[in-house]
């Protein structure tokens, strides 16, 4: 397993290094290595399925180590491995190790169970590759299979207001206009990388009716907001956010006026983890971002804080809208539950 | 039945197991010492066996001041799993599954440690340095959660003095001894301090199928409080608090809650107050909860409850 290590370590680095042209791209290409990886595998008896397991489990460490904020890379790893569980357990496969089996209550009147010797494995491994092109298929389709429902929430005569930019949102929007609603949107720049400009471009390629707004001007405009519809990088599991930073302003804006918010995001992006406050899985930007070369006797004295991440707490959230429909907040958990195993939250035990 | 509250005195007090687990041992030993030779007898013996222990908490309230309810939910726990093991047993094989019951038994009771260690784990990822934590009722968890964190973070804690059982003087003698920075506070001066804290940690004498917590009276009020001003309310409890109770309201708690304290000597007129030991802290008060099988939301706790109970 040891050996695998340096390959891991190159496959993570050129992820880090590469165009990063947004996490969906990032999810994609760690699907297809961990496929690769599971075709290549040596699986000749029952007990190379453990191995399999904690050598993906060693990707999954690697990955938090190397690409800390790219939580959607590690949901990945932990999507392949619930399906390796899963499979192993309908087959009736012992995948427990030692130190794990009796820990929870759960684990305990569990443990009288017969597991089976003898298992075919070249089946196991067809069936695991199997749901693995499935996960993948769901990483490429979830954007339309999102944009399907923007008929039911998006209506005619409304003004919807997005922040940033977001490819979901942006074909969230394109979709109920090319089923015919007639809707106004208003564009939060979102400084200081301004997205909020490219998503206005393409918004207007599309013909929709877009005003472009300085992120100042959200609360004073949002009266006049029939939705707030956002996208969103991660979703913890206590239906918190974690996106670009600016968007909890809109949100506070929102809930003042009592204007629901939407998000947009597909399941790959719900993780299992549990922010605290702000800074549990955030970084600071350069400074640069914000300040055109500064002069030196500036520098002592000003402190530039650039923050990438706000975190969103789930209060202020009315629903999430994912590829498999619309999910309030206190039904994460079956979702949780249903797509990762428990043993893989903490990918370090 | 004087023998069951004997033994389950005496798993309080020489071993010093909790509420829980001492019932969980007590059952254990009544199964040992059983004499009946069919599955149907012996679970009839044990529910005799639980009634005794919840209807009749003498060695409980005075060694502990708490309420059956933990009591119950370990037995319910328990018993169920006898039931599923004789059910699915062979009749023939009585013995042999009685034996395994009482080794099954006593290593359930003994599985505290790693509990805490696990709910420890994963509640030490809340705290950071410079942090206030507000505390209430005594909780062993609570108590072992605090003292590793105080180990890695430079942590202060306000405790109440949570009377009429005053628990507050256990807890803070405890962080004194382990020179954790406490502070004592009166109950009303709750609200008082409550912009300079960051976060409330409670323990629980019972976790509900809506994912509300049964907790030392006054759970309820601090909890109204720290929602009012958005601070985070998480309750550390194990998997064998779990009811499989629904209470809509304060009035649905069992009547075993309710109880007479002495009053203030100062004023003789008044000798007792009648007065419910615990109250309900509803679901949407409480942010998270550590338990040893994860970190939990309110809103995921029937589904525990229906895993656990299968």
């Amino acid at each position: 397993m040891e050996h695998l290590i340096p390959n891991f370590k190159d496959f993570l680095r050129s992820l880090k290094r590469g165009n990063n042209t947004g996490n969906h791209e990032l999810c994609c290409r760690t699907c297809k290595f961990l496929l690769s990886l599971i075709k290549q595998f040596r699986l000749n008896s029952v007990h190379d399925v453990p191995i399999l397991i904690s050598t993906i489990s060693l990707f999954g460490q690697l990955s938090s180590d190397i690409l800390p904020l790219e939580i959607s890379v590690v949901n990945i790893v932990r999507r392949v491995l619930h399906i390796i569980r899963e499979e192993a357990e309908h087959r009736n496969i012992d995948i427990s190790s030692e130190n794990q089996r009796i820990t929870t209550l759960t684990g305990f009147f569990r443990e009288s169970e017969t597991y089976s010797s003898t298992v075919d494995l070249i089946d196991l491994r067809e069936t695991i590759k199997t749901e693995v092109k499935n996960l993948m298929e769901e990483l490429e389709t979830h954007k339309h299979n999102i944009s399907d429902q923007a008929s039911t929430h998006i209506f005619s005569n409304e003004i919807i207001m997005t922040y940033g930019y977001s490819s979901t949102v942006l074909e969230f929007l394109c979709s109920a206009k090319s089923v015919g609603r007639n809707f106004e949107v208003l564009v939060g720049e979102s400084a200081p990388l301004l997205t909020g400009h490219q998503m206005c471009k393409e918004l207007a390629a599309k013909n929709i009716a877009t005003t472009l707004i300085t992120d100042s001007a959200v609360y004073a405009l949002m009266s006049r907001v029939n939705k707030v519809i956002i996208g969103t990088r991660a979703l913890m599991a206590n239906g918190g956010l974690l996106t670009e930073a600016g968007k909890y302003g809109v949100c506070l804006a929102a809930q003042a006026h009592c204007v629901p918010v939407l998000v947009t995001c597909g399941l790959f992006k719900l993780s299992p983890l549990y922010p605290f406050d702000q800074d549990t899985f955030n970084e600071f930007l350069s400074p640069n971002t914000i300040a055109d070369r500064p002069e030196s006797h500036e520098v002592e004295f000003i402190n530039y804080s650039v923050p990438a991440f706000d975190y969103i707490p789930p209060e202020l959230i009315s629903l999430y809208i994912t590829d498999v429909g619309g999910k309030m907040c206190s039904y994460l958990y079956r979702l949780l539950s249903e797509y990762y195993s428990i043993e893989d939250y903490n990918l370090y035990s | 039945m004087d023998a069951v509250g004997k033994i389950l005195e005496e798993q309080l007090v020489t071993h010093g197991l909790s509420p829980a687990y001492a019932a969980i041992r007590t059952l254990t030993e009544v199964i040992r010492r059983s004499n009946e030779s069919t599955g149907q007898g012996l679970i009839k013996e044990l529910e005799q066996a639980k009634e005794c222990l919840i209807n009749e908490p003498h060695p409980l309230k005075s060694h502990t001041g708490r309420t059956p309810l933990s009591v119950m939910s370990g037995c319910d726990m328990f018993l169920h799993h006898i039931h599923k093991t004789l059910s699915e047993g062979d009749r023939a094989e009585f013995q042999n599954i009685k034996t395994k019951l009482v080794s099954q038994g006593l290593k359930l009771s003994e599985m505290r440690p790693i509990c805490l260690n696990r709910i420890t784990q994963m509640a030490l990822r809340s705290f950071k340095d410079g942090q206030v934590i507000l505390v209430h009722g005594y909780s062993e968890v609570v108590v072992t959660i605090l003292l590793k964190a105080a180990e890695k973070f430079n942590i202060t804690v306000l405790v109440t003095e949570c009377r009429p059982f005053c628990e507050g003087y256990l807890m803070c003698e405890q962080l004194c001894k382990a020179e954790v920075s406490n502070k004592l506070i009166v109950d009303n001066a709750v609200a008082c301090v409550m912009e300079s804290v960051d976060m409330v940690m409670i323990g629980a004498e019972a976790v509900v199928e809506n994912g509300g917590v049964v907790n030392r009276i006054g759970t309820y009020g601090i909890g109204l409080i720290a929602k009012s001003f958005l601070k985070p309310l998480y309750v550390c409890a194990d998997s064998l608090k779990f009811v499989r109770m629904f209470p809509l309201s304060q009035r649905d708690l069992p009547e075993f809650t309710q109880g007479t304290v002495k009053a203030w000597p100062g004023h003789k007129m008044w000798q007792e107050i009648m007065t419910p030991i615990v109250d309900l802290t509803p679901p949407e008060l409480i942010t998270l909860l550590f338990t040893d099988l994860g970190i939990l939301t309110p809103s995921g706790i029937s589904d525990e409850l229906i895993q656990l109970f299968r």
